[in-house]
């Protein structure tokens, strides 16, 4: 039997991330009580009109401008007409005849080298609100929050071969998308929506028909779909069947995929220009503008702080993930702080806090000064590591100068030896058994009693010293 | 004193100069209304109390002397597809019989700062699709000067309050001569302005490319002092440009004060005459196949007579695209509209007819919401933007709106202005238009291009025909020379050329 | 063009636009449409291949507006003129 060969292609829609909706004043952000995001405009109340937002303008012009796009300089919206409730005014405004950006590419890494994944085009469109079905009493419930949401929409060539080629382009995209500032791309949240097109065929001959697979809200969904529609489409043609051109719901319950219930599979949507808006002009100044300010990316930025600040590849390919880490880490390092010492803390504790915490690096409150402050206050020993490291979690939610609050809280390191030997010596009357323990070889008990020096110095103590001091009291005797 | 036949600026004078107030004038149109609404039916919502309250509110401030404008505390009838905040807003549709906005239209919120009184809304065919006033939900509206005839549509309400004297002034629409028809039919003027220099907010939307807010009035200088308030770009409407140097319309109107109050009686001077010398007007050559009334031809070569004998240069023009003009119309006005009346489902404001299941009670409510015109027009537009039809019919239109505009604007290189009639006829009775809508649409002949090609025109009413009805003459300009249309409107008034149908 | 459609047509098109179809109507709906389209299509007599159509009559730039949000809480304005709703969100039957 010959080898089938799958063709996938994407069409990926991302929430951009400016402060108001599309079209209207209302906040774009995420959550808010139900149906309070709203205003005449997005919920198409009669005599209302759209007027179309600079931000997304913006944004969406960066993207097609990172992913190599040819930007089309007079673009134009239209209106898709289809009844369905998430739609307040029963049409979407989109961009079907004359999208802002075609014809561009994005290039991922694969086993086998680097492989450019084609870009057809680039169109901004206008997201649809919530519904709630509610099975009992057959109604269906409406927040209208989401609808005007800007979003954009990336349609890629049929260029995948294989599921990781799709994870490998979606995680770059993510990444270019965040580094721009344009979206924060979380597929559970739905600021990102992944629709896959496959379809399967033998090397050599005609192009099998293609199904599209919506509802696919992690990247792990995105693998198993594919996977699970290719067997369906091969299994189908082997035993004679065919494959039909439809839309299917990935279930990630049963992880399998269902025919969607005769969604509009011809339907009509009558597509003409939106009359409430004129073209939407844009410069070769704007474009240069904008090419200009479009950020150092991932790999370039990742390079360049191994050349400048000699950091190994290992840390700066963790610092550079994030370009917002990558920024505070450049910053602090301005304030005559080691880049070594930054990047420490960045990788250790900060990445740390992250993680525990379920923050993400923008929401960080402290500035670079006062981390630099912080570092140099630990790295010139006037506060110990356990004092700097309790700090400066409470300055990741809160920005303040550490400096006054070292002095205010008096935090500083014991620097008085007679203090602490009277401390150490009392750990050593409260521990006899370790004590015993110490004497007996067990070297790891000095440890334990520093531990407890820290706990009763409420981290002030010197640890080193305190060990050193704990070492030559308990060989006195 | 009785001041019911003063225009608007007229009234504003009298009222600033506080020889009468402004409760007083609200008092004398609820008379005129009380003694003819019954048969005319030229509203559908009454603001007795609001309008009352804003009264008083008015005449404290020209008590004080603060007069926002000089048509501070003068009534004015609103159209009722203009949106009004906190009072209801019909559009002439079951669909809305209980909508009330939470905003104003941009174009009232306007007249509001510049002091007018909203007296009510008036009724309209439904969703302005119509041209006799007979589509609307809530029952027809009568011409004044005959009540068995028809005011016109789709802004009859607004004309026929003018000419009854239920208001001083009146907002309307025209999409495709909604203003201007119904302004010939009842004798009063008709304007419609440039599109884009008046905001659409809050204009109920029928075709977005092709709607604008327009005034009837008593006299031109009315209309110069409405446009001069309200033509003002506005942020909440992105097709909006205003008209620069509004200031100039300030000229006409100040002109019209100053010789009403000095020049009681004296209709025409030098000054006046000369404004017309070399002045090219184009005269509508007759389209084959296509009978217009002899009043209205008679009143159209008149004036064209009277342009002449003032020193214009008058001569024949011939246009070859205005029919396929109107067949381009009759594709993307209903194409727009079936998209513009999409968001009428009963679910989140408006009509509803509860049903089990979602779709149908889409199909239910909008069944049971809209009459069989607008469902014709919704059904016409569906089928020109389908997928099978989209080339040949919308493309093409679109195409033939290109063709017409340009040809328009050649015209305007040969001329400054184009006369010519407004309609084929006068006011027909009650009852017969409706019977066919083919035969009803080409009567909007001579009144479309202006809408396909965005360009201001005006109906100027010249006397009655031989049965007492009202006969209206077009003229029209190029794109923002609506300063020089309203201009010219105002000389042949002055000039007594025009005279509006003063019999209530 | 033949202008001649049929009883299907007319039946998707006003399944597209929501509106109902009774059974008697049926023919005097496409009679209607037949007369309308014939109409319209007088605009064939025009050979109009190489011309642009013409999109925007209004302003010819789509203006921009600053990403700022000037909109408070709508809720209660969206609850006020809709025809069923929880207080908080719009109520609509299930579509199946």
């Amino acid at each position: 039997m010959q080898e089938y060969e799958t063709i996938i292609g994407l069409e990926v829609h991302i929430e951009l991330s400016s402060a108001t909706k599309i079209f209207c004043g209302c906040s774009a952000s995420y959550g808010g009580r139900p149906n309070s995001h709203t205003c005449p405009v997005c919920l198409g109340m009669p005599g209302t009109l759209p007027v179309l937002n600079k931000a997304v303008v913006e944004k969406a012009l960066a993207v097609c401008l990172a992913l190599e796009c040819k930007i089309q300089t007079e673009c134009r919206f239209d209106r898709k007409n289809y009844f369905y409730p998430d739609n307040p005014q029963n049409y979407q405004i989109t961009q079907r005849y004359l999208p802002i950006g075609e014809d561009g590419f994005l290039e991922i890494e694969t086993p086998d080298g680097g492989k450019r994944i084609g870009i057809t085009e680039i169109h901004m469109e206008e997201d649809a609100g919530k519904l709630v079905h509610m099975e009992g009493n057959r109604e269906t419930l409406i927040d209208y929050n989401r609808a005007g949401v800007p979003l954009i929409e990336i349609v890629t060539q049929p260029d995948f071969r294989e599921a990781d080629e799709v994870i490998s382009f979606l995680e770059k995209l993510r990444h270019v998308i965040t580094y721009l500032g344009a979206g924060d791309c979380k597929l559970q949240e739905g600021s990102m929506r992944v629709d896959v097109n496959l379809s399967v065929h033998h090397a050599g001959e005609l192009l099998g028909t293609r199904t599209e697979m919506k509802n696919l809200n992690s990247f792990r969904s995105v693998v198993a779909a594919i996977a699970s529609e290719r067997k369906r489409q091969m299994d189908l043609l082997d035993s004679g069947g065919e494959v039909i051109l439809e839309t299917r719901r990935w279930d990630d319950g049963c992880m399998n995929s269902f025919t969607m219930r005769s969604k509009e599979v011809a339907e009509d949507y009558r597509y003409f220009p939106e009359p409430d808006l004129p073209p939407l002009k844009i410069t070769g100044q704007q474009i240069e503008q904008a090419r200009n300010s479009l950020p150092e990316f991932r790999e370039e930025r990742r390079d360049r702080l191994i050349r400048q600040y000699g950091l190994s590849r290992e840390d700066a390919d963790l610092i550079t993930d994030s370009r917002i880490l990558a920024e505070l880490f450049e910053k602090t390092v301005s304030f005559g702080v080691s880049p070594k010492q930054v990047s420490n803390w960045l990788i250790g504790e900060t990445m740390r806090i992250l993680r525990e915490k379920e923050m993400d690096p923008g929401e960080l409150a402290f500035s670079a000064e006062h981390f630099a402050s912080l570092i140099s206050l630990c790295a010139e020993k006037r506060i110990t590591n356990a004092v700097a490291k309790n700090v400066y979690e409470k300055m990741c939610i809160r920005d303040f100068d550490p400096n006054r609050y070292v002095e205010k809280n008096g935090l500083e390191m014991m620097t008085d030896l007679t203090d602490l030997t009277e401390t150490v010596k009392n750990m050593i009357a409260r521990n006899p058994q370790s004590v015993a323990d110490y004497r007996a070889g067990k070297d790891k008990v000095i440890g334990f009693l520093v531990g407890q020096t820290m706990k009763a110095t409420g981290g002030k103590a010197d640890p080193n010293l305190a060990a050193q001091l704990l070492r030559s009291l308990l060989s006195e005797t | 004193m009785n001041f019911s036949d003063m225009t608007a600026l007229q009234l504003g004078q009298y009222l600033h100069q506080k020889e009468i107030a402004v409760g007083e004038v609200l008092d004398a149109v609820f008379e005129q209304i009380d003694k003819r609404e019954e048969e005319l039916h030229c509203y559908i919502t009454l603001d007795r109390e609001g309008v009352y309250r804003q009264a008083e509110r008015i005449q404290s401030c020209i008590l004080t002397g603060e007069i926002p404008s000089p048509l501070a505390g003068v009534p004015i009838s609103v159209k009722d597809n203009l949106c009004t905040k906190g009072l209801r807003t019909t559009c002439g549709t079951a669909m809305l019989e209980n909508f009330v906005p939470p905003y104003d239209a941009s174009v009232v919120e306007r007249l509001r700062e510049a002091g007018m009184l909203i007296i009510g809304k008036t009724n309209m065919d439904e969703f302005a699709m119509g041209s006799t006033t007979e589509t609307s939900y809530f029952g027809v509206t009568r011409n004044p000067t005959d009540p068995s005839h028809v005011p016109g549509g789709s802004s009859g309400g607004s004309a026929a309050s003018v000419a009854a004297g239920e208001a001083f002034a009146a907002l309307g629409t025209d999409t495709g001569g909604s203003v201007r028809q119904p302004a010939a039919y009842c004798g009063v003027y008709g304007f419609k302005p440039t599109y884009g220099t008046v905001s659409r907010y809050g204009l109920i939307a029928y075709a977005s490319s092709l709607d604008q807010v327009g005034f009837f009035t008593k006299d031109a200088a009315d209309s110069a002092a409405l446009m001069q308030y309200t033509c003002i770009r506005d942020r909440k409407d992105a097709t909006s440009v205003g008209l620069s140097d509004p200031g100039m319309l300030e000229k006409i109107w100040k002109a019209a004060i100053s010789k009403e109050r000095q020049n009681q009686g004296e209709l025409f001077d030098e000054s006046t005459a000369n404004r017309m010398k070399g002045k090219r007007i184009g005269i509508l050559k007759e389209i084959p196949g296509v009978n217009v009334a002899p009043a209205i031809q008679k009143a159209v070569r008149e004036v064209g007579a009277i342009f002449e004998g003032m020193g214009a240069e008058v001569e024949e023009y011939e246009p070859t695209m205005w029919e396929y003009g109107l067949c381009a119309y009759y594709t993307i006005a209903p194409a727009e509209a079936s998209s513009n009346l999409g968001r009428y489902d009963g679910v989140k404001y408006g009509l509803r007819k509860d049903r089990e299941e979602l779709h149908d009670m889409y199909l239910a409510t909008r069944t049971a919401g809209f009459g069989e015109e607008v469902r014709r027009r919704i059904l016409l537009g569906t089928f020109v933007l389908s997928r099978s039809y989209y080339d040949a019919y919308y493309q093409k239109a679109m195409k033939v709106r290109r063709l017409l505009t340009d040809e328009l604007g050649r015209a305007f290189g040969r001329f400054d202005l184009l006369l010519g009639p407004v309609s084929q006829q006068t006011a027909p009775k009650l009852g017969v238009c409706l019977q066919d809508p083919v035969q009803m649409y080409l009567g909007d002949l001579f009144t479309t291009p202006a809408n396909m090609a965005g360009m201001p025109a005006i109906s100027i009413p010249c006397g009655c025909d031989e049965k007492g009805l009202p006969v209206g003459v077009q003229l029209m300009a190029d794109r923002f020379r609506d300063k020089e249309l309203l201009q010219t409107a105002y000389l042949c008034e002055r000039k007594g050329i025009s005279c509006r149908n003063t019999k209530q | 063009m033949d202008n001649r459609i049929t009883d299907e047509t007319v039946e998707e098109m006003a399944a597209l636009a929501k509106l109902e179809l009774s059974e008697n109507s049926l023919t005097l709906v496409r009679a209607d449409m037949e007369q309308l389209l014939d109409y319209i299509a007088r605009m064939e007599e025009l050979d109009a291949t190489n011309v642009e159509p013409l999109y925007a009559i209004g302003a010819n730039e789509c203006p921009l507006r600053e990403d700022l949000i000037t909109n408070d809480d709508g809720r209660e304005q969206a609850m006020d003129n809709a025809p069923a709703t929880t207080g908080e969100l719009f109520v609509v039957p299930s579509s199946f």
